[in-house]
């Protein structure tokens, strides 16, 4: 009866909090719908992972193997999924009002000044890598935190994936109470004009290959991520793909999403994530989302100093990278303030912003980290 | 503030160092792309728009063009007629 008790004589108090944890994160996807097509692969494989003496970890274990294949060899699994990404994105609301660029790399903010503030905690607790790994959880982009994560060799990468998530989905509850706090009633009024200009076919099939070459010749370290992000919506926008572009926002997309999450879950091992660290990990990836508004919002009114068209501060929050949520926020606060104020096509111009600069980011950090 | 920095080990001190430097460097190079990306989307709007209008540099080699193939025809078709 003995080998019947193998498992059960190696659970540990630290397996049960996972399967907890696991568990919570289960709850939180399916009953709160936050982020679930994440979240719940996560929390099923935090349970699966946190069963002692299986065969899903270990040299021939497939958890292990998937994350060693998909993630540590070379990040395949987030770049691809990038691919979908991209073919899902419209860029026509950005390139219709090119400005709006702006906005999304002064959303990246927060993403630097958690980097300091995780430094600040000392090199005991987080060496540079951890720190540069925790901030570019401010990049609000799930295959970009991975992918950083894992190139710095953090031992952090489970807690940083399931905080990233976490506070994607509660950007609806976050972003308000900051927006309202840094900026007034009369600022949240402002209407903004929309565009007439139509973005010409050819324009949408160059933006993909220019943006590309300016970031990889200028940051060659995110062209991973931005390469295959413009890739899929140059797949998209080509006119000639249509089956290729639906597989990569469907099929490819849905296919990686499935496997990432439980990959991601290789990390949730109890000895790697009960940590005090992970708690502090919360409190910096909180922090990242908050001064990423901030940075947004702030440089938005900056450029109202010197702009006779002015841009609702607000805009500058939708610069965040969770798609689509930060730009329904915005338009939320919007009608709030005055029901006539759409502001949703200047917000997910922003937000579309804020995907390419998250990527650029998160190329740019891995180089200064590592170069 | 500096009793505060006294007190951080070298490698924390480095640490903090490094961070600053990312961050401004990091901050410049994204403007810097984004700000480049901006430029040539205005100006890829721009050329679209005079394009649409019938202006624009291509418009002009092909006008060009379709101008010399008729004085071409033109030419020999007098030709012929004599």
């Amino acid at each position: 009866m003995d080998y019947l008790l193998e498992g059960l004589n190696g659970v540990t108090w630290q397996h049960v909090v996972m399967w907890l944890i696991g568990g919570i994160l289960i709850l939180l996807a399916i009953k709160k719908k936050m982020e679930p097509a994440l979240l719940l692969p996560i929390g099923f494989g935090a349970i699966l992972v946190n069963i002692p003496g299986t065969n899903v970890l270990g040299d021939n274990g497939i958890v292990q193997w998937l994350f060693e294949v998909g993630i540590e060899a070379s990040e395949a699994m987030p770049i691809l999924l990038f691919i979908g990404i991209g073919a899902m994105i419209d860029f026509g609301p950005l390139l219709s009002n090119p400005k709006l660029f702006l906005l999304g790399g002064a959303a990246q903010f927060g993403i630097f000044i958690t980097v300091l503030l995780a430094a600040l905690m000392g090199d005991d607790i987080f060496t540079l890598n951890d720190a540069a790994s925790i901030g570019i959880i401010g990049a609000a982009d799930g295959p970009t935190a991975i992918l950083v994560a894992q190139t710095l060799k953090t031992e952090y990468l489970a807690a940083i994936v399931v905080v990233a998530y976490s506070y994607m989905a509660l950007v609806p509850i976050i972003q308000p109470i900051v927006i309202k706090a840094i900026t007034t009633k009369k600022e949240r009024c402002i209407h903004m004009k929309y565009s007439n200009q139509t973005v010409s076919k050819t324009t949408k099939i160059m933006f993909p290959i220019i943006v590309t070459l300016v970031a990889g010749l200028i940051a060659p370290a995110s062209l991973a991520l931005v390469g295959f992000l413009m890739f899929g919506n140059l797949i998209r926008e080509c006119g000639v793909l249509d089956s290729l572009s639906e597989t990569a926002q469907n099929a490819l997309a849905n296919l990686i999403t499935l496997l990432l999450g439980i990959t991601i879950a290789f990390q949730m091992q109890a000895e790697k994530f009960i940590q005090i660290e992970t708690l502090i990990i919360m409190g910096l990836g909180l922090f990242a989302f908050i001064f990423d508004t901030v940075g947004g919002v702030m440089f938005a009114k900056f450029l109202n100093l010197f702009s006779k068209n002015k841009i609702n501060p607000m805009v500058g929050a939708a610069g965040i990278s969770a798609f689509p949520m930060a730009s329904r926020v915005v338009q939320k606060l919007g009608l709030e303030a005055d029901p006539s104020n759409h502001l949703l096509m200047h917000a997910v111009g922003t937000n579309v912003s804020g995907q390419i600069a998250s990527a650029i980011v998160g190329g740019l950090i891995i180089g200064l980290v590592v170069g | 503030m500096n009793n505060a920095m006294l007190m951080m080990s070298t490698a924390t001190k480095n640490n903090i160092i490094a961070s600053l430097d990312i961050m401004w460097k990091g901050l410049l190079a994204i403007f810097i792309v984004i700000g480049v990306i901006a430029i040539v989307t205005f100006i890829m709007n721009d050329m679209s728009a005079n394009h649409a209008a019938g202006g624009g540099i291509y418009n002009k080699i092909k006008a060009h063009f379709k101008k010399r193939k008729e004085n071409k025809n033109a030419d020999s078709d007098a030709e012929t007629e004599k």
